[in-house]
């Protein structure tokens, strides 16, 4: 399909194409949902995590095709074509890397959303969108590389046969009798290799850059879904690891890289002067608590998967509103952005909303997952960690609310540069609105199905 | 009238007495090295690295003695020998560590006359491994080139004979006679490298000649065919001898199974 | 024989830590694609023929022949000076090189396995580790993508040391490889200029 669209060259049979993409992935979720857990081609399962991850990737995908023409409105058709190609191929491998039965096959899928992301940043064709690309690909393939030599340990406990796949029912068992310093040294690298997707600590500087110089809708989804798909790399591997002895290595080891994603979060939001920047030093921030979630066991699986799917949301009602920002005042840069309420209303309410949101302030879900991690802090008698993750957390929270009311009430910093703003449909933020009503309802009302889901991916947890 | 030496006035006693402790030291070196399968005169466990540290002794009083006479520029050389000495000494190290472990004993004499008869294969790479890096150790302990150019007056490219410019008459013979004992020290080491130690022993002395001269011979071929490095690519040379040495180490380990 | 080729390999590793002029480690990627080349066929006697001589023929054509061919290309295209610039005195580099040959030994005793030859675990770990030290202390881009393609090769020489009874993932570490020739193309598409060392456009 991503093929027949770059040949034609025609915006709106681009444009049918792509919606009907969108159609069709998420009808495949639908079906997903009626056959959880049923094994598919010996290569896919469609297990309950995966599922639940998809299901939010289908969630954004209207809302980012949609933002997608907007902002491709300007573009002549071959970059348009381009773009739109790379996104269809990036939602697929997303989505067989989301379903992967195996080891490996996660592995290729995650190789190749490499690729379909290098594309997408490159859109615009500046330098710094050239030196982002760069980086992005290359440090990608260095930890996906790292990654291949973690899979290659577990290979090694495996011995003898032919484990093509490396599926994960398949290892269950033999994982009680093998070498603790080979499960550490695997757990290490695939955590090292995977985090450069997920954008935790060891190697988060190239999604900072990414999120910061791809075209928003873009951002939105690489900055929350494929997150999740290194997310999900990292859970399916402790998962496996967790009946076996080095339980307590892992959550020290998740708590340290969480601690540290969050300290630098902090500490670089501070002093972050690029809106798009500042999001995704919030999406590391995120990403450390997931981490630190994880690491604290017990309640903090069921926050740390149900923080997944509400920062998804989230985050991508944020990035699109950032879309439109840039259409209105025509910067992203701290200092010239001002007054934005009197110019777009209804995208001014989206980001404080958001901003209330993204913080877990009360009348967001995130608040609820927030409150369980420290709960589970509490139990743990982590007390140094919970009061470090506080502080850090207190830093972002100045950070982000200072720069987005800033930009929301008053008069920019260079008053002088204040250019002519084009008028922006206030229908466009309808997508955002709803996103963001929905992580709302999520902080007073879990519904079942949900709540369901997310505890049969925890099933083989320990309690 | 003979000529005899001439004492600067700002130097002491230590200059004084320099020349002689260096060659008293290799002379005592000497002692260590066996030959022909017969003990040394001295022989003990681990004595290569009396061996070594007494070598080390007398460069060390060379040192001193160039810092002794008070000139900076002399100061400049003693530094960049003790340097250079000072990468040297991992791969001499190195060198003895490997063939302890695979023949077993610590001690040159037992070290040489087990040399050749543990029946493992690879016993000849061993013999050229151990006559290549001793080849190179030689050329950097006796500031040869490529390291140091003995003929060089250029100031600042001088290393070793910087070190002793204000000797003269006698101690610069002792010096020198010094500098060609440590040769011959090395050439019969990497003799009983490559000659096993069981053979006649009017063969041993004719091959023994044999080495030395073909030793020399290689000096001045190198010496001929190279050129003096650039100054901060020294230390990277030195270095990659130790690491040569290193890498011996670690395929010796390989060879003799004991990385299996 | 396999003995051999594994201490050649870990011979211009060593190397490496110690050349100044890029097209040096250009030759020592070719050398070392084709000792890698060595090692399979000699390795790999359990597997069936066609997989056998695809990745054979995958490590001459892509390893030895193309990728160098390209470096090469870029090398003299840029016009680039032959000295590769570091970031700290190259002397250093040789320094923890050893350390990692040496780290790599002792970790390579501490982790024996019955599945795997503990020489190929030493000498895949110490290419790793010299991949990685590659990458940290030089500034060009081009060093950058050496220390990559070595990294690749360290993978792959762990997946042909369990390659007898997994031959898959040898075929997934050459997926790796042809990544990584995607990516070196890419480098001509985008006209990135190989002495730029100066990747700090992207601050806060």
């Amino acid at each position: 399909m991503s093929i027949s669209i770059v040949l034609l060259k025609n915006k709106t049979i681009t444009k049918v194409i792509t919606i009907g993409y969108a159609l069709i992935h998420i009808w495949f979720t639908i079906y997903c949902w009626t056959n959880l857990n049923k094994t598919e081609l010996s290569y896919f399962t469609y297990n309950s995590a995966g599922v639940l991850l998809l299901s939010v990737l289908s969630f954004l995908t209207i809302p980012t095709v949609y933002h997608g023409f907007i902002y491709g409105a300007g573009d002549d058709v071959k970059k348009f074509n381009i773009y739109h190609s790379a996104l269809i191929g990036l939602m697929t491998f997303m989505s067989g890397a989301y379903l992967a039965n195996g080891m490996t096959v996660l592995w290729i899928f995650v190789e190749a959303t490499t690729l379909a992301v290098a594309a997408l940043i490159y859109h615009d064709r500046t330098e710094m969108a050239l030196e982002a690309t760069w980086k992005y690909v290359f440090i990608c393939s260095t930890g996906i590389a790292l990654a291949y030599l973690g899979i290659l340990f577990l290979g090694f406990i495996y011995g003898r046969g032919d484990a093509a796949n490396l599926s994960f029912a398949s290892f269950a068992n033999i994982i009680n009798n093998a070498n603790p310093l080979y499960l550490k040294i695997a757990f290490l690298f695939v955590l090292i290799g995977f985090s450069t997707k997920m954008g935790l600590f060891p190697m988060h500087t190239v999604t900072i850059d990414a999120h910061s110089v791809a075209p928003p809708p873009i951002s939105a989804l690489i900055s929350t879904t494929l997150m999740n798909v290194g997310f999900l790399a990292i859970f399916r591997v402790y998962t496996l690891f967790s009946s076996s002895s080095i339980l307590p290595f892992m959550n020290h080891v998740l708590i340290l890289a969480g601690i540290l994603s969050l300290l630098i979060a902090a500490g670089y939001m501070l002093k972050a002067k690029h809106l798009k920047r500042m999001l995704a030093y919030s999406s590391l921030e995120n990403m450390g608590l997931v981490a630190i979630a994880i690491g604290v066991g017990g309640v903090g699986y069921y926050a740390a998967l149900l923080l997944l799917v509400l920062h998804s949301l989230t985050k991508s009602s944020l990035f699109y509103q950032m879309g439109q920002l840039s259409r209105v005042l025509h910067t992203f840069n701290l200092d010239e952005c001002g007054r934005y309420m009197k110019l777009y209303p209804a995208g001014a309410l989206v980001l404080i909303i958001g901003m209330i949101c993204i913080l877990a302030i009360p009348p967001s879900g995130l608040f609820i997952t927030e409150f369980l991690i420290f709960k589970g802090l509490v139990f743990n008698d982590q007390w140094l960690v919970l009061i470090i993750a506080i502080l850090l957390l207190c830093f972002v929270i100045y950070a982000m609310s200072t720069r987005i009311l800033h930009i929301v009430f008053s008069n920019p910093r260079n008053a002088d540069s204040l250019r002519l703003s084009d008028k922006v449909n206030p229908v466009e933020t309808i997508s955002q609105f709803v996103l963001l009503g929905v992580v709302i309802i999520m902080c007073f009302y879990q519904p079942p199905f949900l709540a369901d889901l997310i505890n049969q991916s925890l099933a083989l947890l320990p309690k | 009238m003979r000529k005899g030496s001439v004492f600067s006035k700002t130097t002491g006693l230590v200059f004084q007495i320099a020349p002689v402790v260096t060659l008293s030291t290799i002379l005592c070196a000497l002692l260590v090295i066996p030959f022909a399968n017969q003990n040394a005169v001295i022989s003990f466990e681990g004595d290569f690295v009396f061996f070594a540290y007494l070598l080390a002794f007398g460069k060390f009083f060379a040192i001193i003695a160039a810092l002794d006479t008070g000139s900076s520029f002399e100061g400049m050389g003693a530094n960049r020998e003790a340097f250079f000495s000072m990468l040297t000494e991992p791969a001499f190290f190195i060198l003895l560590a490997t063939f302890a472990m695979f023949t077993g004993y610590t001690s040159f004499s037992d070290i040489f006359s087990h040399f050749f008869i543990t029946d493992s294969h690879y016993v000849l790479i061993y013999s050229i491994i151990g006559f290549f890096l001793f080849v190179q150790i030689a050329m950097v302990e006796n500031s040869r080139l490529p390291v140091d150019d003995p003929k060089t007056h250029l100031e600042l490219t001088m290393i070793h004979e910087v070190m002793i410019l204000d000797n003269s008459g006698f101690d610069k013979a002792l010096i020198h006679i010094g500098s060609y004992l440590k040769f011959a020290i090395y050439g019969a080491l990497m003799y009983n490298v490559i000659v096993p130690a069981g053979w006649n022993i009017f063969l041993q002395t004719a091959l023994f000649l044999a080495v030395q001269v073909a030793f020399a011979l290689i000096i001045g071929l190198i010496e001929s065919f190279r050129a003096r490095n650039k100054m901060n690519k020294n230390p990277k040379f030195i270095l990659t001898i130790s690491a040569i040495a290193w890498i011996a180490f670690v395929v010796i380990l390989i060879l003799t199974d004991k990385l299996s | 024989m396999v003995n051999y080729l594994i201490v050649l390999f870990a011979i211009t590793l060593m190397y490496f830590a110690s050349a100044e002029r890029l097209i040096i480690y250009i030759r020592l990627i070719a050398v070392q694609g084709l000792l890698l080349c060595g090692i399979a066929i000699f390795e790999l006697k359990e597997i069936n023929g066609a997989n056998l001589i695809f990745v054979v023929s995958e490590t001459l054509i892509f390893k030895t022949i193309l990728i160098p061919y390209l470096l090469s290309r870029i090398v003299t295209r840029s016009g680039i000076s032959k000295v590769s610039r570091l970031a700290m005195p190259g002397f250093y580099l040789l320094i923890l090189s050893i350390f990692a040959l040496l780290i790599s030994v002792i970790l390579a005793n501490s982790l024996i396995n019955p599945y795997i030859n503990t020489i190929y675990m030493a000498i895949a770990l110490f290419t790793l580790f010299t991949g990685l030290l590659l990458i940290v202390t030089h500034k060009l881009i081009i060093s950058h993508l050496i220390g990559f393609l070595i990294i690749e090769n360290s993978v792959f020489m762990f997946s042909l040391a369990v390659g007898n009874e997994m031959p898959m993932l040898i075929n997934i570490g050459i997926l790796l490889d042809i990544f990584a020739g995607v990516l070196i193309l890419g480098f001509f598409g985008l006209r990135l200029k190989p002495h730029t060392n100066e990747l700090t456009m992207l601050k806060d």
